[in-house]
């Protein structure tokens, strides 16, 4: 009979007690970071029904759902593919913020699962984290969640970090000065987000706008570098053509500037950065460390509005990173237990207090019942008159 | 700082007529890849190195980040997508047309057209757009026989002179994309490596002919 051959599927994979200790120290770093700074802990669902999962920041990942029909309703349920829609819909639909209870702050930890395996774009079973602040629209929510996203990969050893900033709202409000299309839009989203320069030179040619917005679109490609530098020249090229545009910029601006003079932090700026279009409204932004710098470590943007097809809008912004994808970059770390002792098994009280008492001491306590097979060295329990004390097991046969 | 960079490119034709270019960018490789074995080419930069790949395997280098910047057909970009990519020039060179070809004097075929192809992607996209149903079938080279032998009834393919096509009693029907190299830069390397890239991206520019 041929044997089974136990693999797991593409993406999927154990993590041994080396690597399950490493994830959950920094997981543990993670969230006390988080609650630290005010955010809540929540814990969503495993599963849902699709309908909420692709609402809001959910919406494209149509794709990217495993799933299978609920049993009980008859109605389609998926395997959460990220946090954020699950945690727009508590927001939304169970806590029901009143106006003094804002802003709401809160964070998780969470593995999801996506159908398909892409490498180059992360685990296809990611262990995210993240934080998602409601309620604050204006720019100290933006600034706050990238604060607490530099603190906490800090905190995590990775010290020199580049952040790269973009806001949609800018090409966003082009494309409806230009009165472009949901056709038009669509390839034009695409072409920035490939920064396929020769497709978007064909597309202005085509278009023929008049001058103001053919200077503007004509500068978006070039858009990108040094936040001081591409703001100079954004608001040269984009600055007036609506109060939007403007408001944009000057957000921008302040942000840059908040995070100018941040020890170990750069900054790039791309205002034809187009991550999460369809579901980011305002400021985006991305984080790499610099010991790694083609990963992608954290991101997280505005998507304000998102609430109000769960029964209330309100806007919001968050980060997250993937845990398992970041496990390689972070510092490896010896569990912290000084050497273990072994305890027999006894039904004696008086072993059962000394056992609790060295575990209070931080000193981890191993049951064997057969002390002679223990290593030379090794420290163990044993009755001497009525206490427990700690021996160590001798060389040699005495 | 100079932070290392890696650019893929593949051997022949594409290296060939990129070399200029790498030139006016101040990037010398240090030894000819069509003469030597090394996959790994060094360069007159301690920082810069070349990578010798497969044609269609350069997306992937560096949509992985294995390498920063590389040199790819359109032709391999349209037909395998990769995330992560900027496609930031068209370098103008191995230009050439995706096409649809046929025999010179049809044979009548079925309710459904059957499709030679390497392209299965593009040609799949092709005719969807088009409204036909069509069979797909994969082949890796010498797309031109299916016709002649009943394969297919026609093939989707690369066109440069239609030398190949008409020794083969075929000839272009339809005309899917215009094809050239484009210069690919991992989305990252150009966030985080932005003042050395877009330094080469801008002389390439200035020599693209």
């Amino acid at each position: 009979m041929q044997q089974m051959i136990w693999f797991t599927p593409e993406g999927i994979e154990d993590l041994l007690p080396e690597q399950a200790y490493k994830l959950e120290h920094y997981r543990r770093s993670l969230l006390d970071e988080f609650q630290m700074a005010g955010y809540g802990i929540v814990l969503t669902p495993i599963a849902e029904f699709t309908d909420s999962l692709l609402t809001g920041t959910g919406k494209n990942q149509a794709t990217e759902l495993c799933r299978f029909t609920d049993q009980e309703s008859g109605k389609m349920m998926g395997v959460r593919a990220d946090v954020t829609p699950q945690v727009a819909r508590i927001v939304s639909n169970r806590l029901k913020p009143t106006e003094e209870e804002l802003p709401i702050r809160l964070c998780y930890v969470e593995e999801v699962l996506k159908t398909r395996n892409n490498k180059a774009k992360g685990s296809r079973s990611p262990i995210q984290a993240g934080v998602e602040m409601f309620g604050v629209d204006d720019v100290s929510a933006d600034i706050e969640v990238i604060e607490l996203m530099i603190d906490a990969l800090q905190n995590c050893g990775l010290e020199a970090l580049t952040i790269s900033l973009g806001h949609v709202g800018l090409v966003d409000q082009l494309m409806v000065l230009a009165e472009l299309t949901e056709e038009e839009q669509k390839s034009l989203v695409d072409i920035l987000q490939r920064k396929a320069v020769p497709e978007f030179l064909a597309f202005l040619d085509e278009k023929q706008f008049n001058e103001p917005l053919k200077t503007a679109f004509g500068s978006l490609l070039g858009l990108n570098g040094q936040p001081h530098q591409v703001l100079q020249e954004a608001k040269g090229a984009l600055s007036g053509l609506s109060p939007a545009i403007d408001m944009h910029l000057e957000r921008l601006e302040a942000i840059s500037q908040h995070f100018a003079e941040t020890p170990s932090v750069s900054l790039f700026m791309d205002l034809a950065e187009l991550r999460g279009f369809n579901y980011h409204t305002g400021v985006i932004f991305g984080c790499y460390a610099s010991s790694k710098p083609l990963y992608l470590l954290a991101k997280g943007g505005r998507y304000d509005g998102v609430g109000a097809q769960f029964g209330q809008d309100l806007p919001a912004t968050g980060f997250s990173m993937d845990l398992r994808g970041a496990l390689d970059l972070l510092a490896d770390v010896e569990p912290e237990y000084p050497d273990a002792v072994y305890a027999p098994v006894h039904a004696s009280v008086a072993l059962k207090e000394k056992i609790k008492s060295l575990k209070a001491q931080g000193i981890q306590v191993i049951k064997a019942n057969d002390l002679s097979s223990l290593p030379v060295g090794s420290q163990y329990l044993m009755l001497q008159g009525d206490d427990w004390l700690i021996e160590t097991v001798k060389s040699g046969k005495e | 700082m100079q932070e290392q960079l890696t650019l893929a490119l593949s051997k022949g034709r594409i290296y060939k007529d990129t070399l200029p270019l790498l030139e006016a960018a101040d990037i010398i490789p240090s030894e000819d890849p069509s003469k030597s074995r090394k996959l790994i080419i060094p360069t007159n930069h301690d920082h810069i190195r070349l990578l010798i790949v497969r044609a269609t395997d350069a997306p992937t280098y560096v949509s992985h980040g294995a390498a920063d910047i590389g040199v790819a057909g359109k032709d391999v970009l349209m037909e395998a997508p990769s995330d992560n990519l900027y496609e930031l020039l068209d370098l103008k060179i191995a230009q050439c047309k995706l096409m649809v070809a046929g025999p010179v004097e049809e044979k009548p075929h079925g309710h459904r057209l059957k499709i030679a192809t390497k392209y299965l992607n593009s040609a799949r996209a092709y005719y969807a757009q088009k409204g036909e149903q069509v069979d797909l079938i994969k082949l890796y080279g010498s797309m031109e026989i299916a016709p002649l032998i009943d394969l297919a009834d026609r093939i989707v393919d690369l066109v440069d002179t239609g030398n190949t096509l008409k020794a083969n009693g075929l000839q272009p029907l339809e005309h899917i994309a215009d094809i050239s190299s484009r210069l690919i830069v991992n989305e990252h390397a150009y966030k985080t490596k932005f003042e050395q890239i877009n330094a080469i991206v801008e002389k390439f520019k200035t020599a693209i002919k």
